[in-house]
C-alpha cells in the first residue's frame, strides 16, 4: 500500500542505516604484564584496549625513526579530530569516553611517576576482571588522591582497569568540571549509581568519608572521620561485591589546611574554604599542590559475596563491617607512616 | 481453542500519537472492534475503527465503554503547549481523571497512558539513572512538564484509591522520529541550538517507530505499573549536536531561563521558546532505568539512543529535498472502497439481467 499522506515512510532500506560504527565487541590484542592475554575489550576501529594503545604506540617509537611516525601520529589525531566532530564516538552508559580520558593519561603519569613518586603495595589484591568496591581515605583538599589510585591500578595492575571513581555530587555541580569528570569515567557519588556500577562488573572507588575526610583541617591528618551512613557497604552486600580497604599516604599534606573560613565557606556555597600557607596568598599560584611522597596500599578484600545473612541481621552487619573496613584502613595508615622517614621522600 | 476477542478504546485518535497507532491495531485480528475517540475530525479515515467526535468529559464514556464490553484503554490525548493554557490543563489533566473515572465505573480492567521520564525532573543530586519508585521533581516552570508530573500525581492517588482500573504509565525518553513534531524535536531542529555553557548532560532517546511499537506491545500483553521506556544508552549533548552537524549557541543557565521567559511571555514560538527543557534539563541528566521495561515489559526497542539520533537527522537532511505535501491526493482506503461498491453494483445488475432472461424465456414458453 502506498500512498503519499503526511504519515507514511520512505522504504525502510533505503533510509536505514543499521550500521552504528559501534566496535568495541574485538578483545585486546596485547599482552599484559604477566604474559597473559588482555581481557579489555578493544578500542573502536583499533586493535588494542584503552590501557595498551599507548603503551604500544611507546614501543613502536623506539623502535622506529621518528620522523615519519610524526607525521602519521598527526595524521591518526586530524583523522580522530575529523571523526569526533561528526560525533562519531561512542560513550558508555555513565558518559565514560575513552579517548577523551586517553588524553588525559599523559599528564595524570607525570604526575603519579614524578611528582608525587606514588609507591604502591598490594596491588595483586585487586581482582583482574569482576566487581569489586575499593574504599579508601579520602584527604587532600581536591580530590586528587582519587586520580591517584586510579593511575595505580592502571600503571602497576598487569591487567590494567579503569577505576570508576565515585565524586562528590558538588562537583557534579560545577559547570566545566562536571562534562570532564563524566567523560574521563567518574560518577556522581549515590548508591544507586555504585549499585548500577558493580552490576556491571566495574572496579569502583568510594570514599565513604566524603566532604568530612577531605576537608579536614591539618591537625585531624590521617585520623579517619566518621564512615558516612555505612552505605557502600549495604551496596556491597547487595551487589555481593567485595571489599577493598585501600590506604593512602601522603596526600593529607599536599594542602597544610590550617584553618577553614567557615562564613566565607557558607557565602560561596562551598562546604570549606581552606586556608593555607600559601592559599589564597599567593593567588592561583597558591592552588599547587606541595610535592609529597605518596604511598597507597591496597588491603586483602573482604569477601562479601560468600556471607550468609538474614534480614534482621543486616543493620548490625553494616556496622560491623563498616568498622572493620574502617579499623584495616587506619591499621595500614599507621604501619605506612611509622617507616616514613620524611613527608617529601 | 478460540482466542478470546479484545475490544480496546484509543483516545487521541486524530492527533498524530492515535493516528499512527491505529493502523497497527487494525491490522491485527485479535482485536475484534476498535474504538475512537477525539475532540476533532480525523484528516483521513479510518479503516475498521468507529469514530466519535467526543471529548473526554462527556457523561456517555461510562455507558459507551459498558455497553461495548472495552477491556483496555489507551489513553494517547495530550495536547503540548508552552503557554499556560487553561483550555489544555482541562483537556490533560481534568480530561484524563473524568476519563479515569468512567474507566473505573464502566468495569474496565486496564488502562494504558503515555507519558514522559522528563517528569522526574533533571536535578544534580539524582542518581544517574532513575528507576519508577523515584520521586517526581518535575520543575514547575515548564506548562508542557507541570500538566504531566501534575497528572503523574493524580494517577498515582487515583490507583491507590480504586483497584480497578489498573494502570499501567509508560513513561518516555526523548522522542524522536519523522513524522511527529516533539518539543525535543523542535529543539534540536532549531538552526542555532542553545545549550548552557559549561554543562553537557546525558540524554536517552528513543524512536518514534520503538514509541508505537512499546504502545502496540503493551496494549497486547497484560502488563501493568509504571515503565520507563527508553532506547539502548545515552550520549551527550554535545555529541547529539555533532551528529547533527548544529553549531550550538552557549549560554549561561540564567540568561537562558530568563530570555525564554521573556519570549514565553511575548507569545512567540521561536528557537528559544522551543527549549524543552527549561535549563535544568540542559543542565543536568534526567535518565529512566529500563531494567523493568526488559524484565517485567518484556520489550525491546529496535533502535539504540544513538541509532534514534542519527536516523532523525538523516531524515533532517533529506527532508528539504522531498516534494511538499500536496492537497490533492487519493485516499487507498476509499480506492477500496470504491472498487468494492462498483463489484456490488456489478453484482446486482447481473443478477438482475439473469433475472430478466429468465423470466423472458419463460414467457416464450408459454406462448
Amino acid at each position: 500500500m502506498t500512498s503519499n499522506g503526511p504519515e507514511e515512510y520512505l522504504p525502510e532500506s533505503e533510509l536505514y542505516s543499521e550500521a552504528d560504527g559501534s566496535a568495541g565487541k574485538t578483545m585486546c590484542q596485547a599482552k599484559t604484564r604477566k604474559g597473559e592475554p588482555c581481557r579489555n575489550k578493544a578500542l573502536a576501529g583499533q586493535d588494542f584496549c584503552a590501557m595498551h594503545s599507548s603503551v604500544r604506540n611507546g614501543e613502536e617509537e623506539e623502535d622506529n625513526i621518528p620522523e615519519p611516525h610524526l607525521i602519521e601520529n598527526l595524521s591518526d589525531l586530524l583523522s580522530m579530530m575529523h571523526r569526533r566532530f561528526r560525533g562519531e564516538y561512542n560513550v558508555d552508559e555513565h558518559g565514560l569516553d575513552l579517548e577523551v580520558t586517553e588524553q588525559f593519561r599523559p599528564i595524570a603519569r607525570w604526575i603519579y611517576r614524578k611528582y608525587w613518586r606514588v609507591q604502591v603495595s598490594g596491588i595483586e589484591n585487586v581482582p583482574a576482571e569482576g566487581r569489586a568496591l575499593l574504599v579508601a581515605n579520602h584527604s587532600g583538599v581536591l580530590p586528587f588522591d582519587g586520580a591517584m589510585v586510579i593511575m595505580a591500578v592502571q600503571e602497576e595492575h598487569p591487567q590494567p582497569r579503569l577505576v570508576r571513581a565515585l565524586v562528590l555530587s558538588l562537583f557534579f555541580q560545577l559547570p566545566f568540571t562536571a562534562p570532564w569528570l563524566a567523560k574521563t569515567g567518574q560518577v556522581q557519588a549515590s548508591p544507586m549509581n555504585a549499585e548500577r556500577l558493580l552490576k556491571n562488573d566495574e572496579l569502583t572507588l568510594v570514599f565513604p568519608e566524603g566532604v568530612k575526610g577531605i576537608g579536614k583541617p591539618w591537625s585531624k591528618r590521617y585520623q579517619l572521620a566518621r564512615f558516612g551512613r555505612g552505605g557502600f557497604v549495604r551496596v556491597a552486600m547487595k551487589t555481593r561485591a567485595p571489599i577493598i580497604p585501600v590506604s593512602i599516604v601522603g596526600a593529607e599534606e599536599i594542602y597544610p589546611h590550617i584553618v577553614s573560613l567557615k562564613t566565607l565557606a557558607s557565602i560561596l556555597g562551598l562546604p570549606y574554604f581552606p586556608l593555607t600557607p600559601t592559599f589564597p596568598l599567593l593567588g592561583p599560584l597558591g592552588t599547587i599542590p606541595l610535592p609529597t611522597k605518596w604511598y597507597i596500599h591496597f588491603d586483602a578484600p573482604i569477601p562479601i559475596p560468600e556471607m550468609e545473612f538474614r534480614r534482621s541481621e543486616e543493620p548490625l552487619l553494616v556496622t560491623k563491617i563498616s568498622n572493620q573496613v574502617r579499623d584495616t584502613i587506619q591499621k595500614n595508615i599507621y604501619r605506612l607512616l611509622k617507616t616514613r622517614r620524611s613527608i617529601f621522600w | 481453542m478460540a482466542r478470546k476477542k479484545r475490544s480496546v478504546l484509543i483516545t487521541g485518535v486524530s492527533h498524530p500519537w492515535g493516528r499512527n497507532l491505529v493502523p497497527l491495531l487494525e491490522e491485527d485480528p485479535e482485536f475484534d472492534q476498535i474504538i475512537g475517540m477525539d475532540f476533532r475530525k480525523p484528516e483521513t479515515p479510518f479503516k475498521r475503527v468507529e469514530f466519535f467526535q467526543v471529548d473526554l468529559h462527556n457523561p456517555l464514556i461510562p455507558e459507551l465503554l459498558q455497553v461495548a464490553e472495552v477491556d483496555t484503554v489507551c489513553h494517547l490525548m495530550f495536547l503540548d503547549t508552552y503557554a499556560s493554557n487553561e483550555e489544555y490543563f482541562d483537556q490533560n489533566v481534568m480530561g484524563t481523571m473524568d476519563l479515569l473515572a468512567a474507566c473505573a465505573a464502566g468495569g474496565i480492567e486496564r488502562v494504558i497512558i503515555k507519558s514522559d521520564t522528563k517528569v522526574y525532573g533533571a536535578e544534580s543530586l539524582n542518581p544517574n539513572y532513575l528507576n519508577e519508585y523515584a520521586e517526581l521533581r518535575g520543575r514547575h516552570y515548564h506548562r508542557y512538564i507541570q500538566d504531566r508530573v501534575e497528572l503523574e500525581r493524580m494517577m498515582d492517588r487515583f490507583s491507590r484509591q480504586n483497584v480497578s482500573p489498573r494502570l499501567c504509565i509508560l513513561r518516555f525518553a526523548n522522542i524522536l522520529g519523522r513524522a511527529i513534531e516533539t518539543p525535543e524535536t523542535r529543539y534540536l531542529d532549531s538552526s542555532v541550538v542553545p545549550t548552557v555553557i559549561g554543562y553537557d548532560p546525558l540524554m536517552q532517546f528513543i524512536h518514534e517507530k520503538d514509541v508505537l511499537a512499546a504502545l502496540y506491545h503493551t496494549i497486547k500483553c497484560d502488563a501493568t505499573g509504571v515503565f520507563n521506556v527508553s532506547g539502548e544508552g545515552a550520549l551527550p549533548l554535545s555529541q547529539v549536536l555533532r551528529i547533527g552537524g548544529k553549531a550550538n549557541l552557549p549560554v549561561p543557565a540564567t540568561l537562558l531561563k530568563f530570555t525564554s521567559d521573556l519570549w514565553r511571555k511575548a507569545g512567540k514560538r521561536g528557537v528559544l521558546e522551543s527549549i524543552p527543557i527549561e535549563a535544568g534539563y540542559l543542565k543536568y541528566a534526567c535518565l529512566g532505568d529500563t531494567t523493568r521495561m526488559k524484565e517485567w515489559l518484556r520489550f525491546y526497542p529496535q533502535r539504540t539512543s544513538k541509532q534514534a539520533v542519527i536516523d532523525f537527522y538523516e531524515h533532517l537532511r533529506i527532508r528539504r529535498y522531498m516534494p511538499k505535501k500536496t492537497r490533492i491526493r487519493s485516499d487507498p482506503l476509499s480506492s477500496e472502497k470504491l472498487q468494492e461498491w462498483i463489484r456490488s453494483r456489478r453484482r446486482a445488475s447481473d443478477y438482475l439481467t439473469d433475472l430478466i432472461e429468465t423470466f423472458n424465456k419463460e414467457g416464450e414458453h408459454d406462448q
